[in-house]
């Protein structure tokens, strides 16, 4: 049953990634990219609910089971945002980037010990839920900071081909990239001040200086400072742009290096 | 029943024979209450717009009787514009009328005008019960329009350079409403991308030219503020969108005027169109900030370009759209011929059985009522059996072409004339039900 779901998240999110870039050429594909995009959300949310089921919590615990939670979030995301907004072309670029993301994730060792949550109970997995959501925030930030540059890109050159057909006006996207950190901002502060809440109740302290610790104040600091050269200098256009996705690749960072260098105890 | 379509059009004819033959309202008018005088005629729909006129008719009148028509009509002399016709039936026919309806036979690319005048022309001669036959034919031709705009891109980006302006301000704006527009130099151009962006809502005009007066009299008409041209920086700096196209042999806007007007907004996105040749504004702008466009006119130009590849590649999907249609509009067509030579069949067949049976029962009056029965049913189970075979194979050529011979065959064979109300028929194909 898990390996049939995996494979059709699988091939849903495959063919959704192939079709949503497509359709930058050919509208019609993305019809079918939806399609897929909703046999594998489907599929993902099966295996996401067992899984939940089985280990009696939130299936975030290990980095596997969080990656996949996070893709499951984004394409959820996607999917509301599609309904509100004709924000098709999204798609080509966030797919494509949250499939890869899930495979990653398929080959990172998901020992289930379905204890992770049961200690601490809700807070943590509050925490964990809103920390996700925020970089889920930032991811989109980043895939409008993408769509910016590439649109920005043709325009400068004059030599409009793609993405000056395609994609939503310049301004526009700036200003959902800046709400999208806006967004952020707050969940990750108050996924910070939960983690240290939880922190205090297991290990006795707040703050351990944990390289995670560091890190995700790190990040949060950045995008901070992000939203602070925004309102106070001005900071528009082609350098928010580049900013967001400079940001994100910390955050990426923070997923792998990170949790790879220092496996120690902590949480996501 | 044969459909045909004699016309001419921009591409075939030039503006003076247009005009000369062109049919006002009321000369359209007046064919449709000719037409049931016109002999073979079973039903016309007359297109006549500025860039085409175009008869289409259903029935077998001839080329000639169509042309004399259109004589009488406009008091023309068919010589002087028999030169610049085309003259296309059946298939070819309704392929012209689904890529005129598309926009793919306008002058600009996939336009969606004509579609309108299509349709208009169409409920005229709805009004006047004169479309007959040709009923189905233009509820295809309107959905091929419909389908093409809704499906395809072929009516979008701008084909001029009034509309690319305001297309690019919009690629980066979105929505134009809220911004500002500064025009500097109130000629022909000016005048001409003022009104453009006028009638796309933006909210505050201002317009600047040397000769002050002329400055006025295009504010007043774009409800528009004027200013001193002396007062460039002020307002640049104030503008989201900037127009030059000035007679000036020198740029009016200069990169160290650009620099103190725009000072510490390098990042708000701003975008200017030099209109103008010579450039009104020195090239090094564009280099002021991230956040700042400058295009002239040669870029404008490659937009237009641009859009004109991307309309012929949508065109490509309009082509598909009216083969399909084409397809099923046939099928329908077709399915309607052989209808007609199975009705007809089957009722001679009928008639027939009905007489004889008749005769012979009353050469019998001494029969039971069940016998009586039995006589008429042998009677109606022969003809069934009889035509049974026959029926299912007519059924199978409705749609082929290489099968219209055969059909025309049946009706020769068992010499059927149609009692349905379109009799007009010679082609081979036979009868066209119509009226949908």
């Amino acid at each position: 049953m898990n390996l049939f779901l995996s494979v059709m998240t699988f091939v849903g999110y495959l063919m959704a990634s192939v079709l949503y870039v497509g359709a930058l050429y050919e509208g019609r594909r993305e019809r079918w990219g939806r399609y897929g995009v909703l046999a594998g959300w489907a599929a993902q949310t099966i295996f996401l609910i067992t899984d939940a089921i089985t280990t009696h919590g939130l299936p975030v615990a290990t980095l596997y089971d969080w990656m996949s939670f996070f893709v499951w979030l984004m394409i959820s995301l996607f999917l509301v945002i599609q309904l509100r907004r004709n924000y098709t072309h999204i798609g080509s670029f966030l797919v494509p980037i949250v499939f890869l993301l899930w495979l990653v994730s398929q080959f990172l060792a998901h020992h289930n010990k379905g204890t992770a949550l049961s200690a601490t109970g809700a807070w943590l997995g509050l925490h964990i839920v809103l920390a996700t959501a925020s970089y889920a925030a930032f991811l989109f930030a980043a895939v409008f900071g993408i769509m910016y540059t590439e649109k920005e890109r043709e325009l400068k050159n004059k030599r409009v081909r793609l993405f000056y057909y395609q994609l939503p006006p310049l301004d526009e996207m700036d200003e959902v990239g800046s709400h999208l950190v806006m967004l952020g901002v707050p969940l990750l502060a108050v996924a910070l001040v939960l983690g240290a809440y939880v922190a205090k109740s297991v290990s006795g302290y707040y703050w351990t200086w944990t390289a995670k610790e560091i890190w995700s104040l790190v990040i949060w600091l950045v995008y901070a400072g992000y939203l602070t050269l925004r309102w106070v200098a001005g900071w528009r256009g082609h350098r928010a742009a580049v900013y967001v996705m400079l940001a994100f690749l910390l955050v990426i960072i923070n997923f792998w290096g990170i949790n790879t260098l220092f496996p120690g105890a902590g949480y996501f | 029943m044969r459909i045909q379509v004699v016309g001419l059009n921009h591409q075939t004819a030039p503006l003076e024979v247009r005009e000369r033959v062109s049919l006002t309202p009321d000369q359209v008018r007046q064919a449709y209450e000719q037409y049931g005088e016109v002999p073979e005629v079973a039903g016309v729909t007359i297109v006549s717009t500025c860039n085409r006129t175009e008869f289409y008719v259903a029935g077998s009148i001839t080329l000639g009787e169509i042309l004399a028509w259109w004589e009488v009509l406009t008091g023309v002399d068919r010589g002087d514009f028999v030169d610049y016709l085309y003259w296309y039936q059946d298939q070819e026919a309704y392929q012209h009328l689904f890529r005129v309806a598309a926009g793919l036979d306008s002058m600009v690319l996939g336009e969606t005008q004509i579609l309108g005048q299509v349709k208009d022309a169409y409920r005229l001669a709805d009004a006047y019960k004169a479309v007959g036959p040709l009923h189905r034919l233009f509820h295809y031709a309107l959905r091929v329009g419909k389908r093409t705009h809704s499906e395809t891109g072929i009516s979008h980006n701008a084909l001029s350079m009034g509309h690319a302006v305001v297309e690019l301000a919009k690629k980066v704006f979105g929505d134009l409403r809220p911004l500002t527009a500064f025009v500097v130099g109130s000629g022909e151009m000016g005048t001409l991308v003022g009104r453009h962006l006028a009638a796309n809502g933006i909210e505050h005009i201002i317009v600047a030219n040397r000769t002050r007066a002329n400055a006025d009299r295009l504010a007043q008409e774009l409800k528009a503020t004027a200013v001193d041209f002396d007062l460039l920086e002020e307002n640049m700096r104030q503008a989201d969108i900037i127009v030059t196209a000035t007679s000036a042999s020198r740029p009016v806007i200069t990169q160290a005027m650009a620099r103190r007007a725009f000072k510490g907004q390098t990042q708000r996105l701003r975008f200017l169109f030099d209109l103008a040749v010579p450039r009104d504004v020195e090239p090094q702008v564009a280099k002021l900030g991230s956040g700042i466009f400058l295009y002239d006119v040669d870029d404008l130009k490659g937009i237009v370009e641009a859009n004109r590849l991307q309309r012929q590649k949508e065109a490509i999907k309009v082509e598909r759209i009216i083969r399909e249609e084409q397809a099923i509009f046939e099928e329908e067509l077709g399915a309607s011929n052989v209808g007609s030579v199975i009705r007809s069949l089957r009722d001679k067949a009928e008639r027939i059985r009905k007489a004889e049976l008749g005769k012979a029962l009353n050469r019998l009056p001494d029969l039971t009522d069940r016998e009586r029965a039995v006589v008429e049913d042998a009677t109606r189970l022969m003809i069934n059996k009889l035509l049974n075979d026959a029926m299912v194979s007519i059924r199978s050529w409705g749609n082929d072409d290489d099968k219209a011979v055969y059909i025309a065959a049946v009706r020769d064979l068992f010499r059927l004339t149609d009692d349905a109300p379109d009799t007009v028929s010679q082609a081979p194909a036979g009868e066209v039900a119509t009226e949908g």
